[in-house]
């Protein structure tokens, strides 16, 4: 049934019979650690980058004011940049000394830039504080309250019906697992940060429209809060009721790095995760910086190889919070700027909506990833690049051309038209981005010997 | 257990074995940091703990911990004055509910007074507010907060009315403006004036500008009252004077230009909490020797005079009127409001200064910001003066003024002085927050 359905031309694209540009459209991936020499040049590179993304905000202002903005724009670019170095050198009575001007110049109401500083005051004001406290040991926090998972869950809502990313995930991913389930017919998912589940009623549907019907479909579902849990298997169990299909639902409150992996207890680590030897294992991970998913990098991975599901589908931010703290803040302000600018297009400063989103998710991240440790607030080696990382322990890619990427032009030529939002193919791996940076990266990968 | 509870148990152990670190008067971080007692790190993250619909669950958090962390300060509990700063740290945020707001602008000043570097912080956010105020920005916030809140606008009101009886049957009339209203009061007075049923009187306005930012702008403003004035027919003229940069209470007659034969009225909007405590006195003293008809004291409800050299005291009292003003600040914006971010970064201002700066240091910028209660105010200004009520019509005034707001205003019966009339109270939602007061010598 999806192939059926007419491909639409998103609007900056060429006319290929995928309609998605291809990869020589040279998208900047900000995946490069550039070393930071010097910031003024990190200003001028950031500030041309900004204007030629901002090119519609001010068309309709004369003169004067885009002067005057583009030079307080700059100056507060400036400013937050300087305020990282001396964060990065821990010179934290000068840092603090430069963080009244750029509150003063910032606010949560104004325009993309001034939006994206304030978070980023915020984070920097924290920051400052916990160094000189001198407290950033890691330390465990029993669960984000219901409250606080409820707050998360409206955001994404919104955050759902004003950008594109969540369907390009769920549309990208469903279909890749779906061809990778071709010929299976006892199935099991393992969703590494399950959340409410939003994902897989549009997977369920597939499924149930297959002329070959599953004899069994499980998932597991990890996430922090049991209660939270629960809910989320309630309303699966609803969905796939309604379709008829056989499934079951395996909640797993814990952080799938935390799992014992010890190998020669495999079949128990296959027990604690629910898992039949019969089975067809999915794995799949939607990344974001909200908080800590995986508890342990190195041992999420060492798990991923001993259990060699048939396919694993990750989307990534294309965010990468390895490196010096300077270098994370720098990318971290890039990407952002890109985000706040999507978000913002074309609505007026004063959208609670946006307003939401900003705050309960972004500011939350970039909170996060401007504190020490950054996203997982330990010192920690962390993966930098999980798509990388997989293609390095033994996993391949497996392409996203094809359907999964028809998918996603398909939905960005759909509603309220995502115009300004790019979708490149590189490597059979898809793209969404905001103009010229990539933001998210939806890749799939199986394991190299299937045997 | 709430989640703030369970997070402060979580956290305690970090912070047991601390040595002082406020010792120190830089921002530097330790040297050696301590150790994780956890054998597996694993991580905390920040989320969003409040957010307008937070339950029982987290009421009322940030009140609890910022005073928990002031008698910290006062104890010199630095392993308890470290934990409870992470924690206000982790839990605050200047764009988030109530409690996230006051956390956080509590918590800059809790970290100003733990290291020791209020002056500095405070004379830095006013040389950054200075900066970037100007006047359509200022005059924009002013209008905005009087269309929303009558925080400001009763003050005005009562004081207009006051004075305009006071001024009954004169014709050549002086007014003396000590304040930082940027002359919004004016303008109705003067429509009352220009329809006095006799003839029209003259007046002189000389405002007196004290507060450091309201100089800058105020240039601007002469023009746009001259013009109003002569759109309204009445004969007009408009003196500014620089109030800041010697003491109050040492301006002359001469300076004030009053001159023989006027009917003056000296009118003084938020102006006597911004002078030096020990030269209150003196400045009431001046107002006497103006030999004026009637004096205007509008002053906002809260004490932070009495307990300045209390710290722990003192910060309840501003932890008690802050919230006040917060919570009133955000019913009556719109959730995305410049207007009202702009309002609370001043609040933070005034915290700074009150709880974290010496005052014996001689700040030459900036204002006291040590507010008086009304009954402190009635207490210094018997002295030279006696009260006058304000009139059954001046009430009314004022009641049809609260009546144009939304819910939650009143006039509150002031219970110390119960024989006495003590001036108006504006309360929100029962609690006192503006006190307006008309005397006479």
């Amino acid at each position: 049934m999806l192939q059926s359905l007419h491909l639409q031309h998103p609007p900056i694209s060429s006319t290929t019979s995928s309609s998605v540009k291809d990869s020589t459209m040279n998208m900047n991936t900000n995946t490069s650690k550039r070393p930071i020499h010097d910031s003024t040049d990190e200003i001028t590179e950031f500030s041309g980058e900004i204007k030629r993304r901002n090119i519609n905000e001010h068309e309709h202002e004369d003169n004067s004011l885009t002067v005057e903005a583009e030079s307080s724009g700059l100056r507060l670019l400036g400013l937050l940049l300087q305020c990282a170095e001396c964060v990065a050198v821990e010179n934290l009575n000068r840092a603090n000394s430069l963080l009244p001007e750029i509150s003063e110049l910032s606010s949560p109401f104004g325009s993309s830039l001034e939006r994206v500083a304030a978070y980023f005051a915020e984070a920097l004001q924290a920051r400052i504080i916990s160094s000189y406290l001198g407290t950033y040991s890691p330390l465990s926090i029993k669960t984000l309250t219901l409250a606080q998972n409820q707050r998360i869950h409206n955001a994404l809502q919104s955050y759902n019906s004003i950008t594109p990313f969540i369907k390009f995930s769920h549309f990208t991913s469903n279909q890749a697992i779906f061809q990778a389930l071709e010929h299976e017919e006892t199935v099991h998912i393992i969703d590494l940060d399950i959340m409410q589940g939003l994902q897989w009623p549009g997977l369920f549907h597939i499924l149930a429209s297959r002329p070959r019907k599953l004899k069994s479909l499980r998932i597991t579902g990890i996430g922090s809060s049991h209660s939270l849990l629960e809910a989320t298997g309630v309303r699966l169990h609803e969905f796939a009721n309604s379709l008829n299909l056989p499934f079951e639902f395996i909640p797993l409150e814990c952080k799938i790095g935390n799992i014992s992996s010890d190998s020669t207890d495999f079949t128990e680590f296959l027990t604690q995760l629910g898992i039949r030897s019969d089975e067809t294992v999915v794995v799949h991970w939607l990344h974001h910086c909200l908080y800590d998913v995986t508890g342990s990098d190195y041992n999420t991975v060492r798990l991923l190889r001993l259990l060699k599901p048939k396919l694993i589908t990750v989307i990534e931010q294309d965010l990468s919070h390895g490196g010096s703290f300077l270098n994370r803040f720098v990318e971290a302000l890039h990407y952002y700027s890109a985000l706040f600018d999507a978000v913002g297009d074309g609505v007026e400063p004063e959208n609670v909506e946006r307003f939401t989103v900003e705050r309960q998710l972004f500011g939350a991240e970039i909170k996060n990833i401007v504190a020490v440790g950054g996203p997982k607030r330990t010192g920690e080696v962390k993966v930098e690049k999980w798509g990388m990382e997989l293609g390095r322990v033994g996993f391949r890619a497996v392409s996203l051309a094809g359907n999964p990427a028809s998918q996603a032009s398909l939905l960005l030529g759909m509603f309220p038209p995502w115009k300004g939002y790019t979708l490149v193919e590189e490597s059979g791996r898809l793209k969404l981005g905001w103009k010229d940076l990539s933001l998210v990266t939806a890749s799939a990968w199986e394991p190299l010997d299937l045997d | 257990m709430t989640s703030v509870d369970s997070l402060y148990n979580n956290t305690l152990f970090i912070f047991f074995t601390q040595k002082s670190s406020m010792e120190r008067t830089h921002l530097s971080p330790y040297t050696n940091h301590p150790q994780t007692t956890t054998k597996q790190p694993i991580s905390h993250t920040y989320s969003d703990p409040g957010g307008g619909e937070a339950g029982p669950d987290n009421d009322k958090w940030a009140s609890k911990l910022l005073l928990e962390c002031a008698q910290s300060i006062s104890y010199k509990d630095y392993g308890k004055i470290n934990h409870l700063l992470w924690m206000l740290n982790e839990l605050s945020s200047p764009y988030g509910d109530c409690d996230q707001k006051l956390a956080y602008y509590f918590l800059q000043a809790l970290f100003c007074k733990a290291t020791e570097s209020g002056n500095r912080c405070y004379k830095s956010l006013i040389s950054v507010a200075d900066k970037s105020h100007c006047f359509d920005s200022a005059r924009k916030l002013i209008l905005k907060f009087q269309e929303v809140s009558p925080w400001t606008t009763f003050g005005h009101v009562a004081s207009n009315g006051a004075i305009l009886e006071a001024f009954d049957g004169e014709n050549k009339l002086h007014i003396i403006d000590i304040s930082n209203t940027l002359c919004t009061q004016w303008p109705t007075l003067l429509e009352a004036l220009a329809t006095r049923s006799d003839d029209t009187p003259s007046l002189k306005l000389t405002v007196v500008v004290t507060s450091t930012m309201a100089r800058s702008i105020m240039k601007e403003i002469t023009q746009r009252m001259e013009k109003f004035a002569r759109l309204m027919g009445v004969p007009f003229e408009f003196n500014l004077i620089n109030g800041s940069n010697k003491r109050l209470w040492q301006l002359t007659k001469e300076e004030l230009n009053v001159q023989e034969g006027e009917a003056i009225a000296v009118n003084c909007i938020g102006a006597l909490r911004r002078v030096e405590v020990e030269d209150r006195g003196d400045v009431i003293r001046l107002f006497s020797s103006l030999n004026p008809r009637i004096v205007t004291v509008v002053e906002e409800e809260a004490d932070f005079t009495s307990s300045r050299f209390d710290f722990v005291k003192c910060f309840e009292e501003c932890l008690r009127y802050y919230t006040l003003y917060f919570e009133m600040l955000e019913e009556s914006f719109t959730p995305t409001s410049n207007e009202r971010l702009m309002l609370e970064r001043e609040c933070s201002r005034g915290i700074v200064r009150v709880l974290t700066c010496d005052d014996e240091q001689n700040i030459d910028s900036g204002d006291c910001e040590r507010r008086e209660k009304g009954n402190q105010w009635c207490e210094r200004l018997k002295e030279h003066f006696s009260l006058v009520g304000f009139s059954d019509d001046v009430v009314d005034d004022v009641k049809a003024l609260l009546k144009r707001y939304r819910t939650g205003w009143s006039l509150a019966h002031d219970r110390t002085n119960s024989n006495e009339d003590s001036g108006m109270m504006l309360a929100w939602k029962d609690e006192p927050v503006v006190w307006a007061s008309a005397w006479k010598p």
